[in-house]
């Protein structure tokens, strides 16, 4: 487990999933987390679960420049910096495919995962030591590089996400700021968030029909992808920018 | 939980550089590690520090070796959980210049080596759980002008890794297999091309952003964590580390 002691860290999604198991990784990492999530009552729970020194919860609806500058202002007033950013809150619709698609959900889709992950960056680099630094890791998607035909705003938005990524760190190298940016890529992770996409009677013969799709033969868990944020986040990826991680049993693979 | 549980190594290319930083940053993790190398002089440097480190010398080209080398793992700490196949070699040309000696030599080293291990350790991998990483190259993800027979080697091993890890895990074999993609890493063998080849130094500066090159521990790191159960969710994967050079 890569030592994160004297690190700040804001996780967004926090509430559920794999926000809550970023937060747990890395408060075990030895990190301060401020946990962030529009779902208060979870994100309460979720914090109170945590040393109380280590953990604290704001509510955040990351479409929301002002309650990004609370967020900030909050983690600036607890624990006097921020290091780490974590921009895991997403959302989906059951129903994203083209002749579906309606205005109000393609813009909640993409306001939340794409623009609330620009936002975030951007109140991150406002924020953080410049020379000192600090690192961000953005929720990507395998979506976001290969089509799976019903994730329609989703792809458009983890596809933007992939390359805001890049976009920020080669932005950082050339303004010599010492921020290190990079995406991981989750294939189907078993949180509340995918059980749009089982029908009420056949769970799980299509949670089974999901996890086959990877060749690893499962599902995802959270904590696969909370230990791979906590290795970004760390010393130990101290030449990793600009990068896309799989932790995605395969998926991508073929 | 460590993420290492009696996990026992195989590392090729041992005897300097990424192979090197590895067995050490293995070893100290708890590892038990046979360190290998072509050089086993090379390998002196690794012995008599912390951790359970063993040396063999072999060439990675060689079928027999590679099958001395699993055995002998076996024999000394009674299983193999991870090969790192670190052995690989760089030879500047071009399309125009470059002649079949070293095209092949470049190809034998970098990915016939890469496959012979995978097939030498995989039927005792299997038999409890294993975890491969192999060392492609941004080279292997972009063209480099200079670089003919390095970089389609690199990219050899792209494919092959994605392969390899595609078969074992619909065969629902316990083995993972990822490659690591390094930028410019202040290794022995790159100080050796750039004191070979003055002029190649600056053009490598101008595609490396990060205002340094990467070291051995860099890569290791990322090698350690591919090779624990922190990520046992990933197979097939391409991680770079790269200092942002491709992004």
């Amino acid at each position: 487990m890569p030592d994160l002691s004297g690190s700040v860290v804001l996780v967004t999604g926090a509430a559920s999933g794999i926000g809550a198991a970023c937060a747990q990784e890395l408060v075990s990492s030895g990190a301060r987390v401020v946990l962030l999530d529009i779902d208060a009552v979870r994100g309460e729970q979720v914090a109170a679960a945590l040393p109380e020194d280590a953990a604290l919860f704001q509510p955040l609806d990351v479409s929301s420049v002002t309650q990004w500058e609370a967020a900030f202002a909050r983690a600036m007033g607890q624990f006097g910096r921020v290091t780490g950013l974590v921009n895991c809150a997403a959302t989906a619709a059951g129903q994203d495919v083209l002749d579906e698609a309606d205005d109000a959900t393609w813009q909640r889709i993409l306001d939340v995962n794409l623009t609330g992950t620009m936002l975030g960056c951007q109140g991150f680099l406002k924020h953080a030591d410049r020379t000192t630094g600090g690192a961000i890791v953005n929720f990507a998607s395998i979506q976001g590089d290969v089509g799976v035909g019903d994730a329609l705003a989703y792809a458009a938005a983890k596809g933007g996400v992939r390359m805001l990524t890049r976009s920020i760190a080669q932005h950082c190298m050339a303004q010599r700021i010492s921020v290190r940016c990079n995406a991981v890529s989750p294939g189907y992770i078993d949180t509340p968030m995918i059980a749009v996409m089982f029908a009420e009677d056949t769970v799980e013969e299509d949670r089974a029909r999901l996890a086959g799709r990877h060749p690893i033969g499962r599902l995802g868990q959270p904590v696969d992808l909370a230990r791979a944020v906590a290795f970004l986040l760390s010393s130990d990826a101290a030449f990793v920018n600009g990068s896309d991680y799989k932790i995605d049993g395969g998926y991508t693979a073929i | 939980m460590a993420r290492f549980q009696n996990d026992v190594a195989l590392v090729t290319g041992a005897g300097s550089g990424i192979g090197q930083a590895t067995a050490r940053r293995l070893a100290g993790e708890g590892v038990a590690v046979l360190a290998c190398d072509r050089d086993g002089a090379a390998l002196d440097a690794l012995l008599g520090g912390p951790g359970r480190i063993e040396a063999m010398a072999f060439d990675v080209t060689s079928r027999k070796g590679w099958q001395d080398a699993v055995t002998t793992a076996n024999q000394a700490f009674g299983r193999l959980t991870i090969l790192v196949n670190g052995a690989g070699i760089l030879r500047r040309n071009t399309i125009e210049n470059v002649d079949l000696e070293t095209w092949n030599e470049v190809l034998s080293v970098n990915v016939t080596g890469t496959f012979l291990g995978c097939q030498a350790a995989v039927p005792l991998m299997r038999k409890g759980r294993g975890a491969i990483v192999n060392i492609s190259s941004v080279s292997g993800q972009r063209g480099d002008a200079d670089l003919c027979a390095y970089d389609a080697s690199k990219g050899a091993v792209r494919g092959f890794t994605r392969e390899l890890a595609a078969y074992l895990a619909r065969r629902g074999d316990p083995v993972r297999c990822n490659a690591v993609f390094p930028g410019i890493i202040d290794t022995a063998m790159v100080r050796t091309f750039f004191s070979d080849n003055p002029d190649a130094e600056p053009e490598w500066q101008a595609v490396n952003p990060a205002g340094r090159y990467g070291t051995a521990a860099d890569v290791a790191a990322l090698i350690a964590f591919l090779a624990s159960a922190d990520a046992s969710f990933c197979t097939g994967g391409e991680f770079n580390v790269d200092g942002g050079a491709t992004a």
